[in-house]
């Protein structure tokens, strides 16, 4: 007879705020469902192969991006966590940067400081180096790592902190060089956040729009939002749109059977790993440094140079974009935090396959593009509950759908480090299941909750497209002042929500900073 | 513990700043009047705005200052407006729609979602800048131009008609914005003038000359100014914002001859949503007659330099007026068609 | 937890535990007296540790009966969980809690701090109750999962190889406090070892686990001097396996096997069959002037004594000698055995 395995069972009072979840990202999956289907099954005219072609051009961009950026951030990584090199703490101040400012900010920067007629080209002109503009695959790539790299950096940061001494020697005495015994002790380990960040800067990279387009590179999401701007039939929006979630999807279900192949590496005490670099790594870390500095401090450079030919007139609307991206942010914050415990628990400790790829769905709400979320909420909104449209809640629970897989990942990521005998030897102290894990687990997550708070924070406050559809009417955001200033060309209006938007994310990546290091 | 002592602090910040967040008045409280059509509709309208803030921002506050009207603008994307708008349906808490383009008001106006305006309303501009149907009304033109860039070429070198622009000669050297509402609406009316087929073969003459492609007109005039291009397919007015800024920079409109698809004058307008409760419309009238008032229609030209479509007004400085220009006999209601063009444009591969 | 005077502390009856299909604990049972201290001894995947956590409530069994004291807590219809159980467990990472220090782990599972100012005390620790866990070298680690898990006076603690950590010059002194520790609490310990030096140190009674099942349960003197089998022979101690032979029933000494070695005594007699092995200890084995030829192949020096390997026909033989007697590889000798040996006959498995 087979028995249950009595510290299982208190997690089913995990299950009602984790469906709960799920059924808030099935909403807008649901409308596109009601809107592809509602004249009867799709006729073969509606796929045409074009867009077969663009959903593999963003499939491509986005493996690209995801396989670059966590190439990029374990090689910074090693540098600030396992080498005592000097300037680590800079080149990890500019690998968490990247969090406080859009990506669109970064793409127009970009563009305009290399433009032909900026600043660079003037410099570079006496060299007889011309530039032009980036534009195309690859700069889609180079913007879209080094603006999500900090989703990626982290988590892999984190696990090469735990990095076992006794490994890396191990595997020099086997015979192994340096590097040998690196990947062996340090990289391979670490597979698991690697696996969870790529994921997160994957999806991003599938759904996101802005950017792309800035650089002109065709790509899917581009085409779901032109068909539904055509506004007469949205059977064929919809239908790509509900393609598009079919390829989040597969990325979420693939990259958690990816995880579950991985050993699961529990942090005992270990002795941490820090080696003295070579000079060639030491050159190394220093081009790093340069070069993120470069990409991540040139848009700020760019914005404060826009922000020198402001006159300082109108700038009443300041202090409630500000109040506004603050409420928001913490709404959203709140949410994805409340239900994130939960479901990080759910998915650490969820027995059964089905009921992780469940709560997994919540990834697919990162992935989604804000248009179609917004419409999908709007959707069921006015049918079942119209008080609450267009209300700061709605937009809440638009957010708590769009970045509630951010905080998962964080308090997963650290849950999984946790050794389960310390339950088990909170419940040999009597405590029971639930209360063990509140004692002794809980305490414990604090590092996972605040970083994943952080960065749900940030991409609220960053959020535009569904924030325009859905703000109580009247009401702007710091992001979409931003993006009201930048569409005509008002330069210098634009570098200050952007100087503000940047400068409240970094206050927060500081505060956090310094909560994680006192802990 | 310092760490239980740091939680509280980050706590109690989160809270305070919440706590303050919603402490302003001018916050809308969760279900309030804004959605609920019937309470105070009389001193308040709800309105989507296609149009930047920057743009209509102060002409919408001097309407509610001389009206005592409170104003609960939503700014946004036209496009995706009108798919909420459309989404909203009868729901809709919104009155009047301030539109970039024809092509938006056509196609809400196709799925019945306008109301029919007033005649002195539609008297104040010519026919040929309002829906036939009487349910949206022009309130600025834009102009179909070809903005290019003045260090490689003279006005004499720029084209007097799109057709020319096939040659192969310009091949690499054009840009354009397929995926713009502008330029959809002038392909539409190309098609409209001389047919599917001619607008396919010019359509794929250009695409055969490789133009880069930008996600609208400010970038097409920027990449005209740095050289990046010779010449694009932008409105009018892009390019006098740039040069308020610069005097020198270095790009110029040209206009095509009268009468080609190519001098297509379109419009942004106003039209009132059929949600809109019989208050709420009296209110919009007014929002409309306002825009196309004297001094409105002044600003237009004065700070967008975009052309008043109200007699009596002056156009904006140092452009050909407006009646000279002769755009192509049209109506500007078929540019609703923007299905017809984008199945089109996907046919001929400039859209995906 | 109830216990009348006279009731054993544990009682395991049958215990049987399968992992997808391989029997890891085949039908354990035994008894843990109160104020004992009791050694499962066995090496790796030999389901010992499986057993400690079966009795802690960590794992279930799929058959058989766990009582503490009285009280049924394990059975075909119940499955008392290891909160109520109040049973101690250290275990072998220690698993403190990092975010408590070090009086706060010690009365994490009691009400009354002073109890785990108590302990922490009795540990010999007062002097770091306020430090954080990973300020603690491995001993005190130690010393305060053995405090935590003594606080709440449980009627059994357990100790999941306690020592296995632990530097080997720290480890008998360790051993010998923690001794005296629990014996000062009176309290009543199961350790799980795979050490047979830290099993007959410790324990007072010793259970020698082997691929799941239970060999023999004895005072580690019996177990070293009559092992039941020839697993806990090689198990408890040194030794070396001799083929032997003896006399059919009736036709000789019954308590004589002739050996490579000459004719050896066995103690309690030859019983099960006429051929085996006969198993002897180092320290019976003498190297000399007398006694049957023999090739030394190795000899290393342990302080305190040489243990040589020779070689006599073929069957290798280890001796301890005193440390001023080495030999080398090489030399002749002749080897002769004093005292008792154990003898097994065949059809047990191989060490």
């Amino acid at each position: 007879m087979a028995k249950t395995n009595p510290t299982q069972t208190w997690l089913r009072w995990l299950w009602p705020p984790a469906l709960l979840c799920v059924a808030a990202t099935l909403l807008p999956v649901l409308y596109l469902g009601v809107r592809s289907f509602e004249h009867g099954l799709p006729t073969q005219d509606l796929f045409s192969p074009q867009t077969a072609g663009l959903l593999l051009r963003s499939v491509g961009l986005a493996v690209t991006t995801a396989l670059l950026a966590v190439a990029v951030s374990t090689l910074c990584a090693l540098g600030t966590s396992v080498f005592a090199v000097s300037g680590k703490r800079m080149l990890h101040v500019l690998c968490v940067a990247p969090l406080a400012i859009p990506s669109y900010v970064g793409a127009a920067t970009y563009i305009a400081a290399l433009s032909p007629r900026g600043p660079l080209a003037q410099l570079l002109q006496p060299l007889g180096i011309r530039v032009s503009s980036p534009s195309g695959f690859w700069a889609c790539v180079v913007v879209l790592v080094v603006f999500n790299l900090p989703l990626a950096y982290l988590p892999i940061r984190a696990a090469l902190l735990r990095t076992d001494r006794s490994v890396y020697e191990a595997a020099l005495l086997l015979g192994k060089s340096r590097l040998q015994a690196l990947w062996v002790a340090a990289v391979l380990p670490a597979r698991s956040a690697m696996v969870s960040g790529g994921v997160l800067v994957g999806l991003y990279a599938l759904s996101e729009f802005g950017s792309v387009s800035l650089l002109r590179y065709d790509a899917f999401p581009r085409v779901i939002y032109l068909q539904f701007q055509s506004a007469f039939d949205r059977t064929q929006a919809s239908l790509n749109a509900l393609l598009l979630v079919l390829c989040l999807v597969v990325v979420v279900v693939v990259s958690e059977v990816m995880q579950r192949r991985l050993p699961p590496v529990h942090a005992e005490r270990t002795r941490p790993l820090v080696l003295a670099p070579s000079r060639v790594q030491q050159l190394a870390v220093a081009a790093l440094v340069v070069v993120v500095g470069v990409l991540v401090l040139l848009p700020v450079v760019a914005l404060l140079f826009w922000l020198k030919a402001h006159d300082g007139s109108n700038l009443d609307w300041v202090w409630p974009a500000v109040r506004a991206s603050l409420t928001t942010g913490v709404m959203g914050t709140l949410l994805a935090t409340v239900f994130g415990v939960p479901l990080a628990v759910l998915l650490h400790r969820g027995q059964g396959r089905w009921h992780t790829f469940l709560v997994r769905f919540v990834d697919v709400g990162f992935g989604m593009p804000g248009l179609i979320i917004a419409l999908g909420l709007t959707f069921f909104a006015l049918r079942t509950a119209p008080a609450l449209y267009q209300t700061w809640g709605m937009l809440a629970l638009a957010y708590g759908v769009l970045y509630l897989s951010l905080s998962v990942s964080s308090i997963r990521g650290v849950l999984a480090r946790l050794p389960p005998s310390q339950e088990e030897a909170a419940r040999t102290l009597g405590k029971t299941p639930a209360t063990a894990f509140a004692r002794v687990t809980l305490p414990q997550l604090k590092v996972g909750v605040v970083g994943g708070a952080l960065l749900v924070w940030i991409s609220c406050m960053k959020e535009l497209s569904a924030t325009l559809l859905l703000i109580p009417a009247g009401e702007h955001t710091l992001a979409t002042r931003l993006w009201a200033f930048t569409d005509e060309a008002m330069f210098a209006d634009a570098a200050v929500p952007a100087l503000l938007l940047i400068g409240i994310a970094a206050l927060g990546v500081v505060v956090v900073h310094k909560t994680e290091s006192s802990s | 513990m310092p760490t239980c002592k740091r939680t509280a602090l980050v706590a109690t910040t989160l809270a305070a700043l919440f706590a303050l967040a919603c402490s302003d008045k001018s916050s809308t409280p969760d279900g309030a009047s804004s959605s609920t059509p019937k309470a105070e509709a009389a001193q308040e309208l709800t309105v989507y705005s296609g149009r930047k803030e920057a743009l209509v921002g102060s002409l919408l506050q001097d309407f509610e200052k001389k009206h005592n009207v409170k104003l609960k603008v939503r700014y946004g994307k036209t496009a995706e407006l009108t798919a909420l708008l459309l989404e909203e349906g009868k729901a809709s808490p919104a009155a009047l729609f301030l539109a970039q383009d024809a092509g938006a008001l056509g196609a809400l106006e196709q799925k019945g979602a306008l109301q029919k305006l007033d005649d002195d309303v539609l008297n104040l501009v010519p026919a040929m800048y309002r829906s036939p149907k009487g349910t949206w009304v022009g309130v600025t033109g834009r102009a179909r131009t070809l903005v290019y860039n003045t260090a490689k070429m003279k006005a004499e070198d720029v084209p007097s008609s799109v057709f020319d622009l096939t040659d192969p000669k310009w091949k690499g050297r054009l840009g354009w914005a397929p995926s713009n509402g502008s330029f959809q609406a002038f392909v539409t009316g190309m098609r409209v003038l001389v047919g599917e087929e001619k607008t396919q073969a010019w359509l794929e003459g250009v695409k055969k000359n490789e133009p880069k492609v930008y996600p609208k007109n400010t970038p097409i005039v920027r990449a005209a100014a740095d050289g990046d291009i010779d010449v694009g397919l932008v409105n009018h007015y892009y390019l006098y914002r740039f040069l308020k800024d610069d005097p020198k920079f270095p790009a110029k409109n040209a206009y095509t001859k009268a009468g080609d698809p190519g001098s297509l004058v379109n419009v942004s307008g106003v039209g009132i949503l059929a949600s809109a409760q019989p208050a709420q419309q009296k209110l919009a009238k007014e929002l409309a007659q306002f825009m196309l008032g004297k001094d409105a229609q002044a600003h237009f030209a004065k700070n967008t330099f975009e052309y008043p479509l109200v007699d009596g007004v002056q156009g904006p400085a140092g452009l050909p007026a407006l009646k000279d220009r002769q755009p192509p006999k049209l109506d500007l209601a078929s540019l609703h068609d923007l299905q017809g063009t984008l199945k089109l444009l996907q046919k001929v591969g400039a859209l995906p | 937890m109830t216990q009348t005077a006279s009731t054993p502390a544990l009682r395991a009856e049958g215990l049987q535990k399968s992992f997808d299909g391989n029997v890891v604990v085949d039908d354990v049972s035994f008894t843990l007296q109160r104020g004992e201290i009791f050694a499962l001894l066995g090496p790796s995947g030999c389901g010992k540790s499986t057993t400690l956590r079966m009795l802690a409530g960590l794992e279930t069994p799929d058959e058989g009966r766990i009582l503490l004291g009285d009280d049924v807590v394990n059975d075909d219809h119940t499955v008392v969980p290891p909160e109520q159980r109040h049973i101690g467990l250290v275990f072998q990472q220690y698993a403190l809690f990092p975010h408590l220090d070090v009086t706060a782990n010690v009365a994490f599972g009691v009400d009354d701090k002073s109890v785990a100012v108590d302990m922490v005390q009795r540990v010999g620790l007062q002097h770091r109750a306020d430090a954080a866990i990973h300020d603690l070298s491995g001993g005190e680690q130690q010393r305060v999962a053995l405090a935590r898990a003594l606080a709440p006076k449980p009627s059994v603690v357990l100790l999941d190889e306690p020592f296995a950590n632990l530097d080997a010059s720290l480890r008998q002194q360790v051993q010998a406090e923690v001794r005296s520790v629990l014996q000062q609490v009176q309290a009543t310990a199961l350790v799980v070892t795979h050490d047979q030096q830290e099993a007959l140190a410790m324990a007072d009674r010793v259970g020698v686990m082997w691929q799941g099942r239970l060999l023999q349960v004895a005072t580690p003197q019996e177990l070293y001097h009559q092992p039941a089998s020839p697993e806990v022979a090689a198990m408890v101690g040194a030794g070396s396996f001799l083929p032997a032979t003896c006399a059919a029933e009736g036709a000789g000494d019954p308590t004589v096997v002739t050996t490579t070695l000459g004719a050896l005594a066995v103690s309690g007699g030859v019983h099960g069959g006429t051929e085996g092995r006969a198993f002897v200890r180092p320290h019976q084995v003498k190297l000399g002037a007398a006694g049957q030829k023999a090739t030394v192949t190795s000899c290393r020096f342990f302080g305190d004594h040489h243990v040589v390997t020779v070689d006599v026909d073929g069957v290798q033989v280890v001796a301890h000698t005193s440390p001023a007697d080495g030999a080398s590889e090489g030399d002749e000798v002749f080897v002769d055995v004093v005292g008792e040996v154990v003898f097994f006959a065949d059809g047990g498995s191989l060490p």
